[in-house]
């Protein structure tokens, strides 16, 4: 840590150009925030909502002074806000957000004042028109902004899925762009990125792999969630260590006011969650648990073995420790059982198996001494994977990591900076073994810091331009990877553009047998590191991605809204998993460049009672290995191929309305086949080296490929189709939902084995009845 | 003008229409073929050699699918044709169980293949569908060492005098003592000599450089304990092995690295099949090399 601190200052201070790129860019966000005011006030605080204390986003707080100047703010996520550089006086003190009665105040602020106000806010009939509601909208299935699309808890619930639990994954799926390969197995592949490249926050901690065995759950229920952000490229400068996209989830608080509760049952998962102030006002908690009951119930709706188990609990303190900060402690523990593959030909079926731990604790201030928001964080975060029998895997990984960090948010007149860094100190171990592999051991301890500082310039109104400076340093080399970014948006009436490039770096890898059509099996492990004695072509360079996104956004009516939206990302030092006949898993890694573009277009209707989209997603993602044998074998120095989540097109559409008192909710989802590799068939092979009695020679199994990734598995699509209504019952409130999924009972390939020719398909036709009962 | 249609014939239309698109799409069932398949009946790897009394080479199916051999005879039946005098022995096939508990075909024939002829090996499934290789085994030679005075600092040219198709395998081995702080210490060290062998007139010419090796030597020594340059290194014994090996016996870029030559087709002289039988055989010698070698210094 002391060697990692005093690389990047040697870095700051060297008078190369990295070392001048990185001191110039802090220089640019400290020189944007001086103060040119002699003693100005500044007013900052907290807003939360009264009736349960939940911090609210996107309020405007609003001071009208003397002569009618007007200064304002807005709030984040943690419902914080603040107003720089005052003049003295008089105010009127004005919040106002949708839903809820306006603030009004008067106060006076004295030269240099730091002044905190807390706002609580009562739920109430909204003041606004609806111009301005649509307007301060900010999330929906169109509503992308370069790449970023805010998700809210009430989108999440529109998804259809077998139970009343519903859940980030379900919707995440319907994104353009978004590659599940299934209702199975819990990867994602976004614009053209791996699962092992997306960066999955929750408050700040990382979680390495929260999606379920079953493709329609993860670590988070909609009812846990604040909102959750997802970057499908070209995210700012807070955020590193992955090269596709960033899922950053933010968990709500628990309510400070009263004890809440809710359950849920239906054949695929039982949840429970539960609420309250330990202190009232002061110290909040929220708690959930879920079980999955596939096994016992969905199995028996479906009538074949269904041989999945999951299950997830979570916990979050959230406390007031002055009037000008908050801190919050949580933990995530998930678990995941599944036997992917079915017995055939006397073979035992793999069973893959996975655990997450997440905990952390998140300290945020505001500092009186200077107009400036502080945010805190240290985390421990842990996956271990496990293939092959409980007791003997055959395979097995674990990832973990010590994150400490801190982000800052400076306020001036029209530019705010926020900076940062942060330290990971992350453990690698895996053991790799096989039918036809020997035992293959790894362990690694990498240490990962990063410095940013990233000033938003309010240009003109509608128009704002975010420029960032990363520098990340990994242990792969002593130099820093620079990752500027810029994000612009330009907004005028109904219309807006926006865009974002970016360049990305990321040095743990995760690497698969993809040579398996869905294998899902990851085995992480790091970029190799130069050594002295034997030159690598690999060493000392971490995986890098340059993203461009360029996106179009109309609201022409309240109830209309489209967008459209481009992007290209050009990958550059990927390892991926050597190519090679034995029918074996490698970490061997081969170099290998990509590219991957496209584009998306969403509609989004919003009439009356009726809500529904329709996104189409077209993307094509190419990958060029360079392996030195490539030449001997298909005469060429690199092999252009199309990795198995280059899935070309993508259509999801949504209704949702209430008939007569119920909710209905229908999604039809399609996508292209995926591509993988045919064999031409199976053999053995023995080394001829020597002169040898081959009977005492070891041999091996051998595949015998067509070519790496020269077929595609059939198209995808399926119906899903969920009623639900709500009872009250005294102060508990009862849902009864039915839902079917897979409606027409599509068989969709989820798992090819194309060694043992074992293939299993998704879920069948599935009727499934779910209840939740919540108090009050 | 045409009748509006009621309420009630929309439903049913919007019903009917929903059926049809149910059983339409739930018809289109899309089957995958994840294996192609081959007409090609065997792979076949091994190595014929006149310095074994028994001939051995491994036989595997081509099948559609992995799973484990079973513990049953292979469909086949393996000959092998001396080209030249128009015999043909009938191999006998055997099971062997791998250290990892997989099993695996091996067929073999009692006799020794002559020095400079061809045979023809089949392999031949039930159905009439085979694979086949020709394999030249290479004539006989003979290492020659050189007189004292052709050993001229600081190499040492060692001779294959004969029609050696090609050498393989070169390597030379150094048994030598050097003194530690725990006593004197005996111990081997072998180099590559691959890719150092050059033609020559009646045969193959490879020098070996023993001065240079030596240092190499040393260097390993001096990083890997507390070893006494003054005193040095001996050298007690030299030994050369190679193998004579026939034409098609050359790896890609002269390597023998397993995760090339997986890949079906690299090295591989098996015809409709994969697979690789070669046809060699080894010769070595021993010397101990004089003190102006190892020093490089002429006289």
């Amino acid at each position: 840590m002391v060697w990692e601190a005093r690389r990047l200052l040697a870095r700051i201070a060297a008078p190369d150009r990295a070392g001048r790129a990185l001191a110039c860019s802090l220089a640019l966000g400290l020189l944007c925030v001086l103060p040119a005011q002699a003693q100005p006030a500044t007013l900052s605080g907290f807003i939360t909502d009264r009736s349960d204390g939940q911090a609210l986003e996107l309020v405007n707080v609003a001071l009208l002074g003397r002569g009618g100047a007007v200064e304002g703010g807005v709030t984040d996520r943690d419902g914080r806000y603040l107003v720089p550089r005052l003049a003295a006086g008089r105010y009127v003190v004005r919040a106002t957000f949708i839903g809820y009665r306006a603030y009004v105040d008067t106060l006076d602020l004295a030269p240099g004042q730091v002044r905190t106000l807390n706002i609580a806010l009562v739920p109430g009939d909204a003041e606004l028109d609806e111009v301005l509601v649509e307007s301060e909208r900010t999330s929906g299935a169109a509503r992308i902004t370069a790449g970023q699309q805010t998700v809210r808890p009430r989108d999440i619930e529109l998804v259809p899925t077998p139970d009343l639990s519903a859940d980030l994954a379900s919707f995440l799926t319907t994104l353009p762009g978004v590659v599940a390969l299934g209702d199975r197995g819990g990867q994602l592949f976004i614009r053209g990125g791996e699962p092992s490249q997306n960066l999955v926050l929750l408050d700040g901690v990382l979680v390495y792999q929260p999606f379920h065995v079953l493709g329609f759950y993860s670590a988070f229920p909609a009812d846990l969630l604040s909102k959750t952000d997802v970057y499908a490229g070209g995210f700012g400068s807070k955020f590193g260590e992955r090269i596709s996209s960033v899922i950053d989830v933010a968990a709500r608080n628990g309510n400070n006011q009263r004890f809440t509760g809710a359950a849920t049952l239906s054949p695929f998962v039982s949840a429970a969650r539960i609420e309250g102030p330990l202190l009232k006002n002061r110290l909040s908690l929220l708690a959930s648990a879920r079980q999955s009951l596939v096994e016992t119930g969905a199995e028996r709706l479906v009538n074949r073995p269904l041989p999945f188990s999951f299950g997830d609990v979570f916990a979050k303190l959230h406390g007031v420790m002055r009037a000008n900060s908050r801190i919050s402690a949580l933990v995530l523990r998930t678990h995941d059982r599944g036997t992917l593959t079915e017995e055939r030909g006397g073979v035992p079926p793999e069973e893959v198996r996975w655990n997450n731990l997440a905990s952390g604790v998140r300290f945020v201030a505001l500092p009186r001494f200077t107009p400036v928001s502080v945010d805190l964080r240290a985390s421990y975060s842990r996956l271990q994977t496990e293939l092959g029998p409980r007791r003997a895997p055959v395979r097995s990984s674990r990832i973990e990591n010590l994150h400490l960090a801190v982000d800052a948010t400076f306020f001036g007149a029209a530019t705010d900076v926020d900076a940062g860094a942060s330290l990971r100190v992350v453990s690698l171990a895996s053991e790799l073994g096989g039918l036809y592999q020997n035992i293959e051991t790894r362990r690694e301890q990498l240490e990962h810091v990063a410095v940013y500082v990233e000033p938003e310039f309010n240009l003109a109104p509608g128009v704002r331009l975010r420029t960032g400076l990363r520098a990340q340093f990994f242990d792969v080399r002593f130099d820093p990877f620079l990752e500027p970014r810029v994000r612009f948006v330009w907004a005028w009436g109904p219309h807006q553009l926006s865009s974002a490039v970016g360049v990305y770096h990321q040095a743990i890898l995760g690497l698969n047998d993809r040579r398996d059509a869905a294998s899902v099996f990851t085995v992480w492990t790091n970029a190799p590191r130069p050594t002295s004695g034997l030159e690598d072509v690999r060493a000392g360079r971490a995986q890098r991605a340059v993203h461009a996104i360029l996106g179009y956004r109309a609201t022409p009516s309240a109830w209309l809204e489209v967008s459209i939206e481009g992007f290209y990302k050009r990958l550059s030092n990927l390892f991926i998993g050597e190519w090679t006949a034995f029918p074996r898993f490698t970490t061997r890694l081969q170099p290998a460049t990509g590219r991957s573009y496209g584009a998306d277009a969403r509609v989004e209707v919003r009439f009356g009672k009726l809500y529904g989209y329709v996104n189409y997603g077209y993307s094509l993602t190419r990958y060029a290995a360079e392996q030195a044998s490539l030449v001997l074998w298909y005469g060429r120095e690199t092999l252009d191929f199309h990795p198995p989540h280059d899935r070309r097109h993508q259509l999801n559409a949504l209704v949702s309305s209430t008939v007569l008192g119920f909710d209905v909710s229908a999604r039809w989802e399609f996508g292209s086949g995926l591509p993988f590799s045919q064999a031409v068939g199976f053999d053995g092979f023995t080394l001829i080296d020597d002169i040898v009695k081959v009977a005492a020679v070891p041999g091996s199994r051998r595949v015998i490929y067509a070519r790496p990734f020269n077929a595609r598995l059939p198209t995808y699509h399926r119906l899903d189709v969920s009623v639900e209504r709500t009872f009250r019952l005294g102060a508990a409130a009862l849902t009864l939902q039915g839902s079917l999924i897979n409606l027409y009972d599509r068989r969709n390939l989820f798992y090819l084995d194309v060694f043992t020719l074992r293939r299993v398909d998704q879920l069948p036709l599935v009727p499934s009845i779910g209840l939740k009962i919540e108090y009050p | 003008m045409h009748p509006l249609p009621t309420k009630g014939r929309t439903g049913g239309c919007v019903l009917l229409l929903g059926a049809l698109l149910v059983l339409l799409l739930g018809g289109c069932e899309e089957d995958v073929t994840a294996v192609l398949g081959t007409e090609q009946p065997f792979s076949m790897f091994g190595v014929l050699t006149p310095q074994a009394d028994t001939q051995w080479v491994r036989v595997f199916s081509i099948d559609d699918r992995l799973e484990p051999i079973p513990p049953t005879p292979l469909d086949a039946r393996f000959t092998s044709t001396d080209l030249e005098r128009d015999e043909t022995r009938v191999w006998q096939d055997s099971l062997v169980r791998e250290a990892d508990g997989m099993l695996t075909h091996v067929f073999w024939a009692p006799f020794v293949a002559a020095y400079g002829r061809t045979y023809r090996l089949v392999a031949q499934r039930s159905d009439g569908a085979a694979s086949h290789v020709v394999v030249a085994v290479p004539p006989l030679t003979d290492m020659v060492l050189p007189a004292q005075m052709e050993q001229v600092p600081p190499l040492f040219p060692v001779r294959v005098v004969g029609a050696a198709p090609n050498l393989i395998r070169i390597e030379v081995t150094y048994r030598y003592r050097f003194v530690s702080p725990g006593g004197i210490e005996q111990e081997e060290i072998t180099f590559s000599y691959d890719g150092r062998q050059r033609r020559v007139s009646n045969g193959w010419l490879v020098e070996v450089n023993v001065a240079q090796d030596v240092r190499a030597i040393e260097t390993l020594l001096r990083e890997r304990t507390a070893f006494d340059p003054i005193v040095g290194v001996k050298v007690v014994r030299l030994t050369i092995r190679l193998i004579v090996a026939n034409e098609a016996w050359q790896p890609p870029g002269g390597r023998f690295d397993p995760d090339v030559l997986v890949q079906p087709g690299t090295m591989s002289n098996v015809e409709n099949g994969f697979g690789f039988v070669g046809a060699g055989y080894r010769l070595e010698r021993r010397w101990v090399p004089l003190d102006t070698l190892i020093t490089g210094r002429r006289f």
